[in-house]
Order: C-alpha cells, then sequence, then structure tokens
C-alpha cells in the first residue's frame, strides 16, 4: 500500500467563510473512499483544492507524494460536478484531445463505451443532452490508467438507471492499483462499492473508516449512520 | 506540451476566424468583380461606393473580432467552467499564458496578411500596380535621402514596436481578468475596474512627463540636448524607436509575470 493523498492541517477559508478547517487526511491505493456529506460541507472545496485548481489558505496537500501541479495532474483524473468539456468540440475532437494530452488515456476504451452507450462521436458537445453531456465527461475520466480519479457528485443529476451504469462503469474501468474518491450525499447508490468512507461536515472530518468498521462498530450500514451523524 | 497546446489553440482560433475571412476575400472580391462594370450611372456609383464601405466594415470587424477574440479565449478557457479542464491538464500555467499569447498574436499577423490579400484582390489590376509604383518610387525617394539602410531600420523598427504595443494590450488585459478571477462575484467588474485604473495610471504618469518637460524647456534646460537631437536626429530616432520597443517589452514582461504568479498562487475557480 501507498499513500496517494494527505492533507496536513489543510484550511481553505473564503472571505470569512472557512470551508476547510485544519483537515488532516490520508488515503492509500487500491481503494474506493466514499466522500460523504451534506452540502455545503467542504467536499467539492477539498477536491478543487487537491486538483489545484484553489490555492490553500494554509497547510499542505499532497498527491502521490507531490503538491499539485503538472505531475500530479498526469496522475489524477478528475470528473467535476459541472460540464467541464469545450462544448464547441465534437465528442471525437475532445477525445482526441485527452489523447494528446494525457500519456494514461485509452481511446479504444473511450469508443467502446461510446458505442455501448449510443453516442455519436461525429456530435457536437453541445448539441448533446445533459444526460448524454455527464456521460461522455464519465467516459472520459474513466478511460484513464490514472492512479487517483476523483468525482466529484458523479450520480447525482442522473436517472437511477444510467446511476447503475455509472456505478458499473466505475468498477469496471479503474485501474485496480489505483484510487477512487467518490464525493456525494446519494450514499445508498455507492454504498456496496465502497471500502472506506470519510465523512465530512462543516469543513471537518467526522469519521474515516472502513466500510466494514462502521457496519461492525456501529451495526448499521453507512447511509444510517450519515442519517444519524447529519440529522437536523 | 506546448505543441500540442498550440495545435488546440490554433484549431480554436481557425474555427472562429473562418467566418469573417471568408466574407473579407467575398466582398474584396465583389468590389473588384463591380470595377469590370464601371460606367457613368449613379446606380453604378452607389452599388461600387456601398462595396467599399462594406470592405471597410468588414476590415474593421477582422480587426475588431481578433481583439475580442484574445480577450474571450482567455476568460473563458481559463476562468470559466473551461477552467476545469483546462487547469486539470498537465500543463503549467507559464505555458497556457506562454501559448495563448503567442497563439493570439500569430492570428493578429494572419489578420494583417489578410486584410492586405483582400485589398489586394479589391484593386488587383492598374490600381495595384499604380499603389505597388507609388511604394516603390516611395521607398526610392526617402531611401535616396536618408539611406536604404536606414530606411528598413525604420520598417522594422515600427514592425517590431506595433507587435510589443499589440501584445502589450492584450497582456494588461490578461492581468486584468487575472486580477478579476480573484473574487467569487463580479470578476468581469473587477476586471473593469483594474482596467480603468491602469488607464488613468497611464494617463496620469504621461502627464507628470509633459508637464516636466514644459517646466525645463521653459527654463531652457533641455536647450543642450535639443541640440544634440538636431545634429544627431537619425541615430537619436533609431535610439528612441529601441527606446520604446525595449520599454514596451519590459512593461510586457512584468504584467505577464504578475499574471503568471496569480494564476499559479491564487488560481481561484469557485
Amino acid at each position: 500500500m501507498s499513500e496517494l493523498l494527505r492533507c496536513e492541517n489543510l484550511t481553505k477559508n473564503y472571505g470569512s467563510t472557512t470551508a476547510l478547517d485544519e483537515i488532516n487526511l490520508s488515503v492509500e491505493n487500491g481503494k474506493i473512499i466514499g466522500l460523504l456529506g451534506p452540502n455545503g460541507s467542504g467536499k467539492t472545496t477539498l477536491i478543487k483544492l487537491l486538483n489545484g485548481l484553489l490555492t490553500p489558505t494554509s497547510g499542505e496537500i499532497f498527491v502521490n507524494g507531490k503538491k499539485p501541479g503538472v505531475e500530479t495532474k498526469s496522475v489524477v483524473a478528475y470528473l467535476p460536478d459541472n460540464s467541464f468539456l469545450y462544448n464547441w468540440m465534437t465528442v471525437e475532437q475532445i477525445v482526441d484531445m485527452f489523447c494528446d494530452f494525457y500519456a494514461d488515456f485509452r481511446p479504444d476504451l473511450a469508443y467502446k463505451m461510446l458505442l455501448q452507450l449510443g453516442i455519436d462521436p461525429t456530435r457536437k458537445l453541445k448539441k448533446l443532452s445533459k444526460g448524454n453531456k455527464e456521460k461522455v465527461c464519465l467516459i472520459l475520466v474513466m478511460s484513464r490508467n490514472a492512479l487517483l480519479y476523483v468525482l466529484d457528485e458523479p450520480i447525482a443529476a442522473v436517472d437511477p438507471a444510467t446511476r447503475d451504469y455509472v456505478i458499473s462503469t466505475i468498477i469496471n474501468n479503474y485501474n485496480h492499483d489505483a484510487s477512487v474518491i467518490i464525493s456525494t450525499h446519494l450514499i445508498a447508490d455507492i454504498e456496496s462499492i465502497l471500502d472506506e468512507a470519510i465523512f465530512i461536515n462543516k469543513g471537518k472530518i467526522m469519521l474515516h473508516k472502513t466500510v466494514d468498521e462502521i457496519r461492525d462498530e456501529n451495526g448499521c450500514s453507512v447511509d444510517q449512520l450519515f442519517r444519524e451523524v447529519f440529522r437536523w | 506540451m506546448v505543441g500540442k497546446l498550440f495545435k488546440h489553440e490554433i484549431k480554436y482560433y481557425i474555427r472562429s476566424l473562418m467566418f469573417v475571412e471568408i466574407i473579407l476575400f467575398a466582398v474584396a472580391l465583389m468590389t473588384r468583380i463591380i470595377q469590370f462594370l464601371e460606367n457613368d450611372s449613379i446606380i453604378y456609383d452607389i452599388v461600387f461606393g456601398s462595396s467599399v464601405i462594406m470592405l471597410v466594415i468588414t476590415t474593421l470587424a477582422a480587426i475588431f473580432l481578433i481583439v475580442v477574440m484574445g480577450v474571450v479565449r482567455f476568460y473563458k478557457n481559463l476562468f470559466s467552467h473551461e477552467g476545469y479542464l483546462t487547469f486539470t491538464l498537465p500543463v503549467s500555467p507559464m505555458q497556457h499564458l506562454f501559448v495563448k499569447l503567442s497563439t493570439y498574436m500569430l492570428f493578429v499577423i494572419v489578420t494583417v496578411f489578410s486584410i492586405l490579400v483582400a485589398l489586394s484582390i479589391a484593386t488587383f489590376g492598374d490600381v495595384l500596380v499604380e499603389l505597388v509604383k507609388a511604394g516603390a518610387y516611395l521607398f526610392e525617394y526617402v531611401g535616396d535621402r536618408i539611406g536604404h539602410l536606414s530606411l528598413i531600420m525604420y520598417a522594422v523598427e515600427f514592425i517590431l514596436l506595433l507587435l510589443v504595443s499589440v501584445a502589450q494590450q492584450m497582456i494588461i488585459y490578461y492581468f486584468c481578468m487575472s486580477v478579476g478571477q480573484l473574487t467569487g462575484k463580479n470578476r468581469i467588474w473587477l476586471s473593469l475596474g483594474v482596467y480603468f485604473i491602469i488607464y488613468i495610471a497611464t494617463q496620469v504618469f504621461e502627464t507628470i512627463l509633459i508637464v516636466i518637460y514644459s517646466i525645463l524647456d521653459s527654463a531652457n534646460a533641455l536647450d543642450g540636448i535639443i541640440d544634440y537631437i538636431g545634429n544627431h536626429i537619425e541615430g537619436c530616432a533609431h535610439f528612441g524607436l529601441w527606446f520604446m520597443i525595449v520599454f514596451y517589452a519590459l512593461v510586457s514582461g512584468v504584467y505577464f509575470l504578475v499574471s503568471h504568479r496569480i494564476i499559479s498562487r491564487k488560481l481561484n475557480l469557485e
């Protein structure tokens, strides 16, 4: 086991609001980890920090032993919670772009998944439906042979059938030496594939345990514990 | 990675500029074809005048579009939702900035070249021959008086000065947008505010220089310098142009490095 992600006293403030408050965290490889918390708990901020899209107010974050930068970006596959693709491109143009920039990208796998979903690669992204656009985003990310997959709310805006497809795509396509961090509040849907769960609330880590430990110690599922911990 | 960034950047510019370039050439061609129908009627004058006006408007649109594209491409690709992909590519912020600016400059040159080609099409024939003859005559006339080498030097210096000023203007826009993205909301307003402050500061600085010059001149303190320049006009003119080129390049360099630092250290894709 090697450490893929480490946060040391990581803090991020937006003006007077503290989004992350002195977080300490360590994630090893070969795991699927649920980053679980209510809206506004700091999940997306943590994900953006590890992708270098935000800079910490204080503390440090290391991905595969290095601060976020060119080297870490070549080993992290990131799916944001909004559409991040260039809308003016066609699907095959964006596939070409991923081929150009990511040495670990597998275009054959991407085209295979596009075919399975009946998405025409010659279509422009702006002409695709919202759901299909999200599927293309997921296909691009999961077609990489990355060390760390970071998926921010991958199932939040899709119907239940697509949700199953998304989850099976994640399980079937990730590099098993890698780790997958999935941020969501739809825990019941992904609980079966999780190895570990991280509960985050108001910028603080409330809990970081394996799913088995949670079940053994609390006698309930992760979803049930989540509802108990975050009850209004 | 820089080569790959260039490839995708150039594709974007070609796709976006192609339409206006085609219109420019079409209007130029139309203007030339209309001239074949030349006669004394008022209708010809109206049609020809309209085509010339259209050519002028299309030329101005091409110039305007390239500047707007330089700004929009930078903002959208780095600071809008596209930034989530742009900044997760394994490319450094310096490479992003370098490629953005270089591609913009490349397409400024392409636009100028296209305009020259369009004007050549519109004037093709006797008019173009006369224009080329006039240019050659002017080159010989001025070259005989100041020396052909010096004239070529002036031309090179003016082109360099023009390129550096165009680049500097875009880098200032980059700087303003980089500062603007520091805030979560009102990014565009903050960018415009920063640009306005830079503009006012530049005007104040220039006014101060003019006032200082006027005071020194009225006290006859610059007589020696003015006499020297009068006696060495050629050398001083070249020195002045190179001074401006280097000055603009240095100012551009400072804005470029500060923009890079902001994007590297204070990127804020909220």
